[in-house]
């Protein structure tokens, strides 16, 4: 899969080698025989599988890796920022559901100079029947918009969201998000400091025990904002998140504003701004944290993550990134390939370790095809620790049974990870860019309430 | 009077050098400054150690069967093998493999005087670094420079030491692996990269001799304790994890073979991992004189009875320091460990030898530090002047001391300081200084029956020889086949060997004396045409007639 894209850059003459390496395979079985290439190509691919695995591992455990990490994670901002006016977008799209509750909750804000956009789309007239009840109740401080673009997406309502906003900063929570009253005043403390451009505050998912593979979803964003986050802040490169995340209006517009291309336009914008060289600081305290649910079907899954997925691609694809400086770049290379480098991974996994020990390779070529099994496992035991102490930041109720579905569901969802890379590649080369929006069932206030 | 600075304390205070973080160079001169007095320590240390280690090293002690193989072993390595007969598991093969490439980057089994010979120069390398390790291990454990020294003196030079540090003992590889997995666990900064890093040492030095395993929860308590709150949890699982994982490589390598399980017409590593813990013959009581496990006792003893006894008095105030307690614990276990009966192996006692000097070390460092100089120059005073007085129970206490108690520690320092000038040292001089260490003559029997084998047996013969020269046969020209090692004789069913096809016999009287059946039905057919060496050490040569 990643061929495609790598052979699509070689045949551009921007990553030599990649062409090298697509003629290294033909060239080693002529020169040492089908034996040797096999096994060459057994030692190379696992050692490729083992470098993504302990790459990944490394990210998440970041958190961790020194204590200084662990301290600075969830240090919050000291100095008390001016008083500065934020401005949230909240676009909502077929959210009738949940919309009304979802503002409501940030009504309770304690921070004072909040200005709240709703933005709907003109074919969407219950969601906006909502959210105009919901203004009403709610004060002169909430507006709803009515974005009247033919083509609906989210990058399309916050950039028309954004030409109503008044305030230094502009937030975006989604419709579902259940937001901690005390937020907006650790933000605009975060602002205090000038080199910040842009604060993104941590999420999570919270419905662990809805479905078999919402655990796993829930796990990714404990890490995710936990742990990596803090770590390619650090480094200087960073995808933001769709939600809880805030901005200079100032750089939003200079910029100009959301990639409405983009399937990942939180991502894409992240990556812009962080190749421009903006200093993002990560705000984490799981009290803060934007609570949102994982999808509960399979197919709403999928159709997220190929979303995200297609996203990252487009945005390697768009190739602001490659401005950075080397250390920058290759971290945003791989974070950006890294979720279809894990979902190929998975492929090739197995089959390296079937051909290692049924083929007749050397015993110690066998052996090390079990190496980036092994970095798997030590992942494994990292997710049994995180869940363990998710449930317990988080005041969810675990069992020990969803301890061991968990670790024996890892095969599983990696194939379902597979499946949505493979999807999002699928569309990708069709030219098939149509938003895929994710339904939303209250499932996270349910559970919580 | 007036002319000198005010802060006459500024003039002492070294002039605060600028860091410079991004120059690498300068980073460096900079960890060397700070650093220095340590280098310097660690640096003669080394130097002394290599000298009194290396000389004569070749020979003494007398070179062992165990050697021998482990030699072998590793040269199969590099044919592509993992041990010049059937590997059956006795040990993981991780060791003698750090052997084999020990041996691929110098050439050290053929270029050396004998291969056994070329295997104790890779001891030397090795006690070299764990000599390093094992300095920063104390120092991390906040023993001063010259404490840390001390441990790594007792541990260099102590004749115990170095009797089992020259021999090619798996022991002394894990040791090393061991050392540096302590040094790292014990990270004051309480990092998760370095106690990981420690884990898959760690799992090296298991992989290299098994029995390191018994280091492993004294070894977690370690790190246990220098790891922070929050991260502690995460980092503990990842690194036994991490730990486990690489381990089980072993287990998973006899799966691949088809060799995990007893069965018909293979060996198996169960099979092995029973004979090892419940099928070995013990070795005795280890107070009864007479049995083997004695025997081994007291020949450490007999090696350095000042490092075996006070080493072992010392576990007990050791105890009481928090941060060498895991230390002091596991020394007290494996010194309690043997008292339980079963098999002694000989080799035991080279994880115990940086236990027990750092035990002793850490002991006198913690005398020394609770005690400041004026107090022992007051406990100096009070003594002269209840000498001078001559009378010990009307004197009036000296001016200076304070307490009572640091008194007493001053004592317990200063007489530890005796007994080590005393005891250690006078020994350790009769070993260095008047060669016993040195001479040739323990080796004598089996040099000489290998020089005779070279000389006057034509490379295409049939040799049985013990596993110390099997080897050098080998280098010398005979066909690797036909050197059967003659533990083989009897015991490897794919070795075919009789009155018939054997033309020579190499082995030390002692062992021809307990040979099984076949090897004594060799011998039955043969006649010793030449014998070497004396006592325990005598060496024959049979010639089977036929």
């Amino acid at each position: 899969m990643t061929g495609v894209l790598t052979l699509h850059d070689a045949l551009r003459g921007r990553s030599i080698g990649a062409g090298l390496a697509a003629i290294a395979l033909p060239a080693a079985v002529l020169f040492i025989g089908v034996s040797r290439s096999l096994t060459l190509t057994l030692a190379v691919a696992s050692t490729f599988l083992f470098l993504v695995a302990l790459i990944n591992l490394r990210w998440i455990l970041d958190a961790w890796w020194t204590p200084t990490n662990h301290s600075a994670r969830s240090a919050l901002p000291e100095a008390p920022g001016d008083r500065t006016r934020i401005s949230l977008l909240v676009p909502a799209r077929h959210e009738e559901e949940v919309l009304a509750a979802t503002l409501e909750r940030i009504a309770e804000q304690d921070y004072p100079d909040m200005e709240v956009v709703v933005i709907i789309g003109h074919d969407d007239p219950g969601t906006e029947r909502v959210a105009r009840e919901a203004v009403d109740r709610l004060g002169s401080r909430f507006q709803v918009v009515v974005d009247h673009s033919p083509v609906k997406n989210k990058p399309l309502a916050l950039n028309e969201g954004l030409k109503w906003c008044t305030g230094d900063l502009v937030g975006v929570f989604d419709a579902e998000d259940d937001v901690h009253p005390e937020l907006l005043g650790h933000v605009v403390t975060a602002f205090a400091d000038p080199e910040v451009g842009v604060v993104q505050g941590p999420v999570q998912l919270i419905n662990h025990d809805s479905a078999w593979f919402t655990t796993h979803n829930v796990l990714e964003y404990f890490f995710y904002f936990g742990s990596r986050l803090h770590h390619h802040a650090r480094a200087g490169f960073i995808p933001l998140g769709g939600n809880t995340v805030f901005l200079r209006r100032s750089l939003l517009v200079e910029s100009g504003g959301w990639d409405t291309e983009n399937l990942t336009e939180d991502c894409e914008l992240g990556v812009r701004l962080s190749s421009d060289g903006t200093s993002v600081r990560v705000l984490y305290r799981p009290e803060l944290a934007t609570r949102e649910e994982a999808p509960v079907t399979v197919g709403e899954f999928i159709k997220q993550r190929s979303r995200w997925n297609q996203g990252f691609i487009q945005t390697y694809r768009k190739g602001v990134w490659r401005r950075l400086p080397l250390r920058q770049r290759t971290l945003a290379r791989l974070i950006l390939t890294m979720p279809v480098l894990q979902a190929a991974s998975f492929v090739i996994m197995p089959a390296t370790v079937l051909l290692g020990v049924l083929g007749d390779s050397p015993l110690i070529v066998g052996l090390y095809t079990f190496l980036p099994l092994a970095v798997l496992l030590v992942t494994a035991v990292v997710q049994t620790i995180g869940l363990v102490e998710f449930a317990r930041v988080y005041e969810r109720e675990l069992h020990w049974h969803q301890i061991v579905l968990m670790v024996i569901s890892i095969v599983p969802y990696g194939l379902l990870l597979t499946y949505a890379a493979f999807r999002a590649v699928i569309r990708e080369l069709r030219g098939n860019r149509r938003w895929e929006k994710t339904a939303h069932v209250d499932a996270h206030r349910l559970t919580t309430a | 009077m007036t002319l000198l600075p005010l802060d006459s304390e500024s003039v002492l205070v070294p002039i605060k050098v600028e860091r410079d973080t991004h120059g690498g160079a300068t980073a460096l001169l900079d960890w060397f400054r700070r650093r220095r007095v340590d280098l310097a320590i660690l640096a003669v240390l080394l130097l002394v150690a290599a000298m009194f280690h290396a000389n004569g090293m070749d020979h003494n002690p007398a070179r062992g069967d165990d050697e021998g193989t482990y030699v072998a072993q590793a040269w199969a390595v590099n044919q592509g093998e993992l041990a010049h007969y059937t590997y059956w598991y006795d040990h993981p093969p991780v060791g003698w493999i750090q052997l084999a490439a020990y041996d691929r980057v110098t050439g050290a089994f053929a270029d050396s005087d004998t291969a056994v010979a070329g295997g104790r120069e890779a001891m030397l390398v090795v006690k070299l670094a764990t000599m390093v390790a094992l300095y920063v291990l104390a120092r991390r454990l906040r023993l001063s420079p010259v404490s840390a020294g001390l441990a790594v003196a007792l541990f260099s030079l102590s004749p115990l030491a170095i009797t089992f540090q020259r021999a090619v003992w798996l022991d002394n590889i894990a040791v090393l692996w061991l050392a540096i997995s302590l040094a790292l666990v014990s990270d004051r900064r309480g990092r998760m990269g370095p106690v990981v890093l420690a884990s898959v040492c760690f799992a090296i030095a298991v992989l290299t001799k098994e029995t390191t395993l018994l280091v492993a929860p004294f070894l977690g308590w370690l790190a246990w304790r220098h790891l922070p709150a929050p991260t502690r949890l995460m980092a503990a699982v990842v690194a036994t994890t991490t730990s486990a994982i690489v381990v089980l490589g072993y287990p998973l390598l006899a799966i691949l073979r088809g060799e995990l399980i007893p069965g018909d017409g293979h060996v198996s590593l169960l099979g092995a991992v029973h004979w090892q813990l419940v099928a070995r013959e013990s070795s005795g009581n280890i107070f009864d004189t007479g049995t083997e496990a004695n025997r081994v006792l007291m020949d450490w003893f007999n090696a350095d009875p000042g490092l075996v006894l006070l080493g072992s008095l010392a576990v007990i105030p050791a105890l009481l320091i928090p941060r060498v307690r895991p230390l002091a614990a596991c020394l007290a276990f494996h010194l309690v460990l043997p008292l339980r009966g079963g098999y002694l192996p000989v080799p035991y006692i080279i994880v115990l030898i940086p236990l027990l000097a750092l035990c002793l070390a850490a002991v006198v460092d913690a005398a020394f530090r609770r005690i400041d100089l004026d107090e022992l120059r007051a406990v100096g005073r009070w003594i002269r002047h209840r000498l001078v007085n001559a009378n010990p129970l009307m004197g009036p206490p000296a001016p200076g001391v304070k307490h009572a108690a640091y008194g007493i520690e001053a004592v317990a320092a200063v007489g530890l300081a005796l007994v080590l000038a005393f005891v250690i040292v006078p020994h350790w001089s009769a070993t260095h200084v008047d060669g016993d260490l040195r001479s040739a003559a323990p080796d004598a029997g089996i040099t000489g029956a290998q020089d005779w084998l070279e000389a006057n047996v034509d490379p295409t013969a049939s040799v049985v020889v013990e596993d110390t020269i099997w080897l050098d046969l080998v280098h010398a020209g005979f066909e690797p086949d036909k050197v059967i090692w003659f533990f083989k004789v009897d015991l490897d069913p794919a070795v075919k060997a009789g009155p018939d096809n054997v033309d020579y016999v190499v082995l030390h009287n002692y062992l021809a004396e307990e040979a099984r059946p076949i090897l004594a039905d060799i011998l039955d057919h043969s006649e010793i045409v030449a014998t070497f060496g004396q006592g325990i050490g005598e060496v024959s040569v049979w010639r089977v007639q036929r």
